[in-house]
Order: C-alpha cells, then sequence, then structure tokens
C-alpha cells in the first residue's frame, strides 16, 4: 500500500524545527526502530479524517437500512431523522449523502457531510413562509388575465 | 457578474457559512430558517422544488429558491430570494433580479415568474418594481405581488 507521507525522519531528528515544518504541511513519518514508526501530522487533519470515519459508518448504516421498512433510528445515529420518510426520499437521501460524503473525502474536510445531514435534518412537509404564504385561490386571483391565460407548461 | 450555481450535495453545506441577521424582523427570520434549512432540503429531495447559490464573481452572496405555482400552475414562483446579511446594501438588486428572473424562467416548464414581497421588505419591493411592468397587487395581508416579464 502506498504510503503518502511529506519526509521521513528517526526519533533522534525530533528536537529539530525541520520536523515540525514538514509534519505542517503534510504527516511526516517518524522511524522509532525497524518494525515501528509513528506519524507527525496537524491535529485539525487528525480530527477531520477521524470525523469523516464517524460519518463513513454514519453512510454505511443510512445504506444498510434502505432495504427494511422498520429502522431504529438509535441504529441511523445522527441521521436517525430519516427514520419515518418514505422509501424513495430515503434513497434520495442515501445518494446525496454518498455525494457529500464523497466530497468530504476527496477534500479532508468534514463539512460537506456535515453540513448535508444538518441541512436534510431540517426537512419539513412544507417550505410556506408563514408571513408570505402563497395562497392559489387569491392570489391566480390577483394576477394578470395574460398569466391566468397562460397556455399550460411549455414542456 | 452574478452567477447561478445549483443546490447539490457536493455544495449544500456552504449554507452554513450563511450568518444570520441580527435582531432580524420576523419575516426576514422567516425566509432565512427556511432558505438555510427546509427549503434547501426540499429542493434536493422535492424534484419541483429548485435551489440556487447565488454569486458576485467568487463571492458567495444569496440563495434563491422557486417551485411551479400551486393551483393553476400557470407561473413559476420564486419562493425566496435570500442575500446573506453581509452581503445586502451594495446597489446590486436590480442587476441580481434581472440576472435570476430570466434564469428562473429557463429553469421551469413556464412563461411568467411571481413573487410575493413582504410591504416591510422595501429594498425587495423598490427593485421588483423596476424590473416589472405590471404594477404589483396587493394582497389581503398587504403583501405585493410581482409578475415577470
Amino acid at each position: 500500500m502506498a504510503r503518502d507521507y511529506t519526509m521521513s525522519f528517526r526519533k533522534s531528528d525530533l528536537r529539530k524545527p525541520e520536523v515540525v515544518e514538514k509534519a505542517l504541511e503534510g504527516p511526516v513519518e517518524i522511524v522509532v526502530d525497524v518494525q515501528t514508526s509513528l506519524v507527525l501530522l496537524p491535529l485539525q487533519r487528525h480530527e477531520n479524517t477521524e470525523q469523516i470515519r464517524r460519518l463513513t459508518q454514519t453512510y454505511l448504516a443510512t445504506i444498510a437500512a434502505l432495504g427494511h421498512d422498520d429502522v431504529s433510528p438509535l441504529i441511523l445515529g445522527d441521521v436517525g431523522f430519516i427514520a419515518d420518510w418514505p422509501p424513495d426520499e430515503r434513497a434520495a437521501f442515501a445518494v446525496g449523502f454518498g455525494e457529500a460524503l464523497a466530497e468530504s473525502l476527496r477534500t479532508n474536510d468534514p463539512a460537506p457531510a456535515l453540513g448535508y445531514v444538518r441541512i436534510m435534518g431540517t426537512r419539513r412537509p412544507s417550505i410556506e413562509r408563514p408571513s408570505t404564504p402563497w395562497d392559489p385561490e387569491e392570489h391566480n386571483a390577483l394576477l394578470p388575465e395574460r398569466v391566468r391565460a397562460a397556455a399550460p407548461p411549455r414542456r | 457578474m452574478i452567477a447561478f450555481e445549483r443546490i447539490n450535495a457536493r455544495n449544500l453545506h456552504l449554507l452554513d457559512s450563511f450568518e444570520s441577521t441580527p435582531d432580524p424582523p420576523h419575516w426576514v427570520n422567516e425566509v432565512e430558517e427556511i432558505a438555510y434549512g427546509p427549503g434547501a432540503a426540499a429542493a434536493m429531495l422535492d424534484d419541483e422544488v429548485v435551489g440556487w447559490l447565488i454569486y458576485d464573481d467568487e463571492d458567495l452572496i444569496g440563495v434563491a429558491i422557486h417551485r411551479p405555482e400551486s393551483a393553476t400552475r400557470h407561473a413559476e414562483l420564486l419562493h425566496i430570494v435570500c442575500v446573506r446579511y453581509a452581503e445586502r446594501n451594495k446597489h446590486r438588486g436590480r442587476a441580481l433580479l434581472e440576472r435570476l428572473l430570466p434564469h428562473v424562467r429557463a429553469h421551469s416548464d413556464f412563461d411568467y415568474v411571481v413573487w410575493l414581497v413582504h410591504p416591510d421588505n422595501s429594498p425587495m419591493n423598490t427593485v421588483s418594481a423596476n424590473v416589472t411592468d405590471d404594477p404589483p397587487q396587493v394582497d389581503r395581508r398587504g403583501n405585493l405581488l410581482y409578475v415577470w416579464p
């Protein structure tokens, strides 16, 4: 398996400023002995990877739940809100989750998948604006005649 | 230059960067809450709801959501146009609407675009009046109804 380290250092090099500088650019390998190495990398990068790993677990739980009618929200964890969604919407959610997660993996940034989950969790049956609701009967009557007489949809 | 990118699973999270208006009037709060949450979610799940991220050059400045007008289904309802708080009052509302309206029509099944504006939303009422030929109609709540073209 290919290893993607910026550089490799020995344990005795750890006091050299260069080690930290290189580690900030990307992971560096610290060779302890013939059989053991450590990895030095920015904490944020490590935390991002861990968060994406957890999101991947959630994604796999989502996929596994697709074939079941009755799924516990507990099994779905952070996406438990889809447990009572119609099957087609659950499937659409899973497709989008996969795309967002792929973007997170590509960039090593959990934001796309986290944002997708958060925003999809706000879904509700109506997106009507309470102060300016569209009332078909009232508002269609107010529309100019050319609109009310418009031809059916172009496509 | 105003440009649009359709909301999708890979860019949906960008809405998380949108700041809420401090101490907003209730009608602004409603728009922001829907635009940054359930409206965007609907654009992902409902084939008839379409959402766009709005850019000015490279800057992400807002979001728009539209859907067919219900009942007669002879027009597209521009349901939400929300410019993020930090990007308001930059005198580009008219340019934005002049770009957005044909864009919405081109991505709908209808020849007309209609939208409702709260009476206290002076900036949107001003630019709406500037880009439409018909005077707005006022509904029983006092909201103004615009039609384009």
